[in-house]
């Protein structure tokens, strides 16, 4: 098992997940990782986050430009499954594919965050 | 010039977007582009295509005013949450940072052959394609009695600037015992959720100041509103006997709006208030009338995956002038179509990228201070008609703990920052 995958299974009991349902996501998180991303694909969809992420810390929203790629993976899919809760981002990564997540969790990771 | 993109460009090893652009178009004159209307979607769409097209387009961006205030958020503004500058925006970075080139002027006409607009000074404008984001105009006729001119004595406060202003000041010098009406717009009309977030706001203004003999009306002509039960529980909670929400079928219809007595007479009674805040009707901004894109609605029709027009393929139509489907007239969804225009307008003329589209919408409002609510869903073309994803659809509950309900209004905060930047920086 993977570093990142074990790391997974530890946070996704914390969070109260059957070792199934952490299981599950640790294969697809490694499944996403290893995804091809289409750069100009992942610039019109980050564009889609923009509206509410931003690039300097504030109130309300998280930055998530220069978040590590697997954290952006991980919290899309605990936002699809429930177990992390927010009702605006459960619409919206339930809207996204295997394709989409990778294409945006590389495209935010390769952004500094104070750029 | 965005370094965060030129990084991702370099990282991911591609080319960069400039050297993307055929050779045969960089080498004659630009392609140009012109965006009637500097708001939600006019300013989006401008600033993502100037910004994507690294220099390969003329862009112009047609404003009426050299600033720009943003309807949402004023009712926070009027609640004393914000001051006017923080709800007022500048074009100059539009301008600095990607060469747009900046037109403050009046938009009067389109000839759709000639592909020109004219300006209210006679001056026109070339171009290749249009977009066209004016926002709404009203139909004062609409309601009995109320006219253009009777908005100055009884604000409508639906557009931004000096109608905001107007409602600050005649909210402010209200006194105790003094009442305020209000009369909604009917259906359909930008941000549903707005008429009744202003209630509140106006609600808490009073209630800071230790009012409590004074008390808002409505007068509603609609059976219902968007996010009722949440907020008439909040006025419960907050402002208990101070608001009280009159259904048509109660007061029976508005008979007549005497602006100057202050008066609103409907089937039932006349209500008397030192303050009447009517909110007329809509329809599509004024241009898109006399460029003839609009149908029998009063709105623009336009294809679903791209938001081009029906009417006229040079041309797309953003924001609140067009037919978005099941999207509300808001802001968020001004910005998310004016995203999809920009992305064809570049496809048209630099054979760009096309991807499908899809678009997103989440409207907040506050009721009290810490207590926010929000609607929203993501939506697609299906059929040609932009379509809520059903599963994606949510709305705030009703027995939220506070705590969450102080996040939501945080998130709201953070929206109006990230959304103005995607507009404006
Ligand atoms: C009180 C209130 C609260 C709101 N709250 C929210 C909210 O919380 N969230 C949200 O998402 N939405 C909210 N909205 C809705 C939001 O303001 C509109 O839906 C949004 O502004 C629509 O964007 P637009 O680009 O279509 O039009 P606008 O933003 O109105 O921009 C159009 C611009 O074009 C200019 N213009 C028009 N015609 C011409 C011409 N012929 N020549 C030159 N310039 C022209 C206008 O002056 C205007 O500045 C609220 C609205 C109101 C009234
Ligand atoms: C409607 C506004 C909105 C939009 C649009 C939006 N987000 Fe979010 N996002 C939020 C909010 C609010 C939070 C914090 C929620 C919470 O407390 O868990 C968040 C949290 C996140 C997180 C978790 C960050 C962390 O701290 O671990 C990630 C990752 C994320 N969003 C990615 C995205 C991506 C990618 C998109 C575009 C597809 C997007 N968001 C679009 C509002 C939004």
């Amino acid at each position: 098992m993977s570093l990142i995958k074990t790391m997974l299974l530890f946070s996704a009991l914390f969070l109260g997940m059957s070792s199934l349902v952490a299981d599950e996501l640790g294969d697809r998180l490694e499944k996403i990782m290893a995804v091809p991303v289409d750069q100009d694909y992942a610039e019109y969809l980050a564009e889609g986050c923009s509206s509410c992420h931003q690039s300097e810390q504030g109130t309300g929203t998280p930055v998530i430009e220069g978040m590590a790629k697997q954290r952006i993976i991980i919290s899309l899919l605990l936002y699809q499954n429930g177990s992390r809760i927010n009702a605006a981002m459960k619409s919206i990564a339930s809207s996204l594919g295997d394709e989409e997540i990778a294409s945006l969790a590389e495209y935010f990771s390769q952004m500094a965050e104070s750029e | 010039m965005n370094i965060t993109r030129r990084k991702f460009a370099q990282l991911m090893g591609a080319a960069s977007v400039a050297a993307a652009v055929p050779y045969s178009i960089r080498a004659q004159s630009k392609p140009s582009v012109v965006v009637v209307g500097g708001g939600a979607g006019g300013a989006t769409a401008a600033r993502l295509i100037a910004k994507d097209s690294d220099g390969a387009l003329d862009v112009t961006l047609v404003q009426d005013t050299p600033t720009y205030t943003s309807c949402f958020f004023s009712n926070l503004y009027l609640g004393g949450f914000r001051d006017f500058d923080s709800i007022t925006h500048s074009y100059d970075d539009l301008a600095n940072n990607y060469g747009i080139n900046v037109v403050t002027g009046l938009a009067t006409a389109v000839d759709r052959d000639a592909r020109t607009v004219t300006m209210a000074d006679g001056a026109s404008v070339g171009y290749d394609r249009l977009v066209i984001a004016p926002g709404i105009d009203f139909k004062f006729d609409s309601v009995p009695g109320y006219s253009e001119a009777d908005a100055e004595i009884a604000p409508h406060a639906w557009k931004g600037g000096s109608q905001t202003t107007l409602l600050k000041e005649k909210l402010d010098a209200l006194e105790d015992g003094q009442n305020i009406i209000m009369v909604p717009p009917p259906n359909p009309y930008r941000c549903p959720p707005g008429p009744y977030e202003r209630v509140s706001m106006m609600a808490h203004l009073l209630k800071s100041k230790g009012f409590t003999n004074s008390t808002i009306t409505v007068l509603d002509v609609k059976p219902k509103f968007s996010k009722q039960g949440l907020f008439q529980a909040g006025w419960e909670k907050y402002y208990p006997g101070m608001v009280e929400w009159i259904a048509p079928e109660v007061h029976g219809g508005i008979i007549n709006v005497d602006a100057k007595a202050g008066t609103v007479e409907t089937d039932l009674d006349t209500f008397e208030g030192a303050l009447l805040n009517i909110i007329p009707g809509q329809t599509a901004g004024d241009i898109a009338h006399a460029a003839g894109l609009t149908d029998d609605s009063g709105f623009c029709p336009i294809d679903a995956t791209s938001m081009r027009s029906t009417v006229d393929e040079n041309i797309f139509v953003v924001g609140d002038a067009c037919i978005a489907g099941h999207m509300p007239k808001s802001g968020f969804s001004a910005n998310s179509q004016g995203k999809v225009a920009a992305m064809n307008v570049r496809a048209d003329l630099l054979k760009s990228k096309v991807f499908p589209a899809k678009f997103s919408n989440t409207c907040w409002s506050l009721i009290a201070t810490e207590d926010g609510v929000k609607v929203g869903a993501q939506y697609e073309p299906i059929d040609g008609k932009i379509t809520a994803i059903e599963e994606s659809k949510f709305l705030s509950k009703g027995d939220e703990s506070a705590q969450d309900r102080l996040a939501t209004s945080m998130e709201a905060d953070g929206w109006y920052n990230a959304m103005t930047s995607a507009m404006f920086k």
